[in-house]
């Protein structure tokens, strides 16, 4: 609260929600919590307004001030400050919200386009991550998935958004949902151009979409494991085209999820590989080990353990 | 219909409310949205309608019992405002079958209508719920009462608020009450306790002139059936039709206060009956 800011009592039914505010989804199971809170204990922390003609707009409260309406109250406490800038009005609300409310993902991506084109016309250049970070708060693998919500197409957008029309339960094409296809996708086109150059992009999401709904996908992780089969050929000379024609199985409106193709395919030589790097690193560890730790006389049980397994396995 | 405070996925269903309520009360104009009925009653909800004697308002939520209700449901009550709550909600709730049941359960215990409304926009109000002002407790139990009119006083209590029909509830507590002064006086009359020429059972006689011979007679202690005698004149002013939402308020609160009057008496009546040694006859 600046110097210049005043605190009082203001009529519910003045106040406007803020134009700017990219949280346009209140979920019932989230206001009714608040409604038992404020129904018990009243207005804690008061909203902070501006004033605007006779009206005033909201900065942060929203949901207390739905929340007041709802109880039909007739004023609510509030901080009056001065009318922000259009940049300090959305910098403001992220940095109030997003760290403390957990906005939805796709709320956060709505207006992050706008803080970019506003920070480009204050700064005269495009800002970096660890830029955009400083000024709204969000964390750099925030403001990376926000991007991959960003540059879906408008059709997909829209699924997200209704998507979080639902309660959480009954959420399915959830945001996590779409950057896990994207992710995978966008390695696909970059790996191997032609794969998806065959199949236009949006018909390869909607057979993953429907897949998905259907449960033939079963997990968002899956998605990971397109990625993993796309890369097979550079980590482990695995032919390229046994590749290309498990993605396009993946790929293709059929039974198949990505789990059973993925494990009949490059499964093993990804469980391989981990093994090996497992053993690298006890390896490492057991080379590092201190003459203190010599003497320790559990550290030296585990190792006669692991000689007497590795013994065993080499004898046979 | 533009909703502000409603959740979008349930504008639908406010949508298809609208509709089935305007329909079943016909009703002419569609609800208001989200609007303060009076600043007594602390909630605005979803859809209202004005009537010339009631307030029918509709809350719309994802359950049957939404907490927007529970928290603001004595107040409302408080407010003594002639209104009716029916809460729409979506067919398909996604609450397994006991904490729906639990909900259903409380909207009739807490007298509050639903309407249950299916992806196509179709339903019906399954229950009617009752005018808040109307509104007591649904007891625990019925041990107070005597065994022998216990369901029936219970049978009152489900039409009075579980079926949504509390001038039903009455005239049946009225009912239970002429009955134990008749079956009374009629053992009176055969233990030769009680003379009254004009009484003679099974035929039938006014309350009123059965209730002033046994008051003249002392066929029970005068108290209990004075109590008895001014129940059923109060009945008899509740029953004309509210021609305002002031009047309704007063008849609604009459009928109320009849119906806990009535209860009170079915309590003390089978004790006064005992402790003359008669038996308690329905």
């Amino acid at each position: 609260m600046d110097k210049n800011s005043v605190l009082k009592n203001i009529p519910v039914d003045q106040i406007k929600p803020n134009p700017v505010n990219p949280r346009f989804v209140f979920r019932q199971e989230e206001m009714d919590s608040l409604l038992v809170s404020i129904k018990k204990n009243g207005i804690q922390v008061p909203i902070s307004v501006y004033k605007d003609g006779n009206n005033y707009v909201l900065i942060d409260g929203e949901r207390r001030w739905r929340t007041c309406l709802k109880l039909n109250f007739e004023e609510i406490p509030a901080i009056i400050q001065k009318k922000p800038t259009d940049l300090e009005n959305l910098l403001m609300m992220f940095n109030i919200h997003a760290l403390r409310e957990q906005w939805d993902l796709f709320t956060i991506a709505n207006k992050l386009t706008d803080i970019i084109k506003l920070l480009v016309d204050r700064n005269g250049y495009y800002p970096t991550e660890s830029q955009i970070n400083e000024e709204t708060g969000l964390t750099r693998s925030t403001i990376r998935r926000c991007k991959v919500i960003i540059d879906l197409p408008d059709k997909y957008k829209g699924i997200v958004l209704e998507e979080l029309k639902k309660p959480k339960a009954k959420q399915k094409l959830t945001e996590d949902f779409f950057i896990e296809m994207e992710t995978s996708l966008k390695r696909v086109r970059n790996t191997i151009p032609e794969l998806l150059l065959l199949n236009s992009i949006d018909k390869t999401r909607d057979t993953l979409i429907k897949k998905y709904q259907t449960g033939i996908i079963k997990n968002v992780l899956d998605f990971r494991k397109i990625a993993k089969l796309t890369t097979a050929p550079k980590k482990f000379d695995y032919p390229k085209s046994q590749a290309i024609k498990a993605l396009t199985r993946i790929f293709s409106d059929n039974n198949e999820g990505i789990d059973d193709i993925f494990n009949s395919t490059v499964s093993n030589l990804y469980m391989d590989r981990k093994l090996l790097s497992n053993f690298t690193s006890v390896l490492s560890h057991i080379e590092a080990l201190d003459d203190d730790e010599k003497d320790d006389e559990q550290i030296v049980a585990a190792l006669k353990e692991i000689r007497r397994a590795i013994d065993n396995f080499l004898k046979g | 219909m533009n909703y502000s405070l409603l959740s979008p996925h349930l504008h639908q269903i406010a949508e298809s409310a609208n509709r089935i309520i305007k329909t079943r009360y016909s009703l002419t104009t569609d609800g208001v949205v989200e609007e303060s009925i009076t600043a007594d009653i602390p909630v605005r909800f979803t859809l209202h309608w004005k009537t010339k004697t009631h307030y029918i308002a509709c809350e719309v939520s994802d359950r049957p019992f939404p907490r927007s209700i529970k928290q603001t449901f004595a107040d409302i009550v408080a407010s003594n405002y002639p209104i009716r709550i029916i809460i729409a909600y979506p067919k398909d709730t996604g609450l397994n079958s006991k904490d729906y049941q639990d909900d259903i359960n409380q909207c009739k215990k807490f007298g509050i209508g639903y309407l249950s409304i299916d992806n196509t926009g179709i339903g019906q109000i399954e229950y009617k719920g009752i005018s808040l002002p109307l509104y007591i407790p649904y007891p625990s139990d019925f041990k107070k009462f005597n065994a022998k009119i216990k369901s029936n006083v219970q049978d009152c209590y489900d039409h009075y608020l579980l079926k949504g029909d509390p001038d039903v509830g009455l005239q049946q507590l009225g009912q239970i009450v002429e009955r134990l002064i008749y079956t009374t006086g009629e053992q009176a009359k055969k233990a030769g306790q009680f003379t009254f020429s004009n009484f003679n059972p099974p035929e039938y006689i006014s309350q009123g002139a059965l209730i002033n011979a046994m008051i003249n007679e002392n066929v029970l202690d005068n108290g209990i059936l004075g109590r008895c005698k001014d129940f059923a004149k109060d009945r008899n002013s509740t029953s004309h039709k509210a021609k305002s939402i002031t009047e309704a308020r007063k008849i609604e609160t009459k009928l109320k206060d009849n119906f806990i009057t009535g209860l009170k008496i079915l309590e003390d009546l089978p004790i006064s009956i005992l402790n003359k040694a008669y038996r308690v006859k329905m």
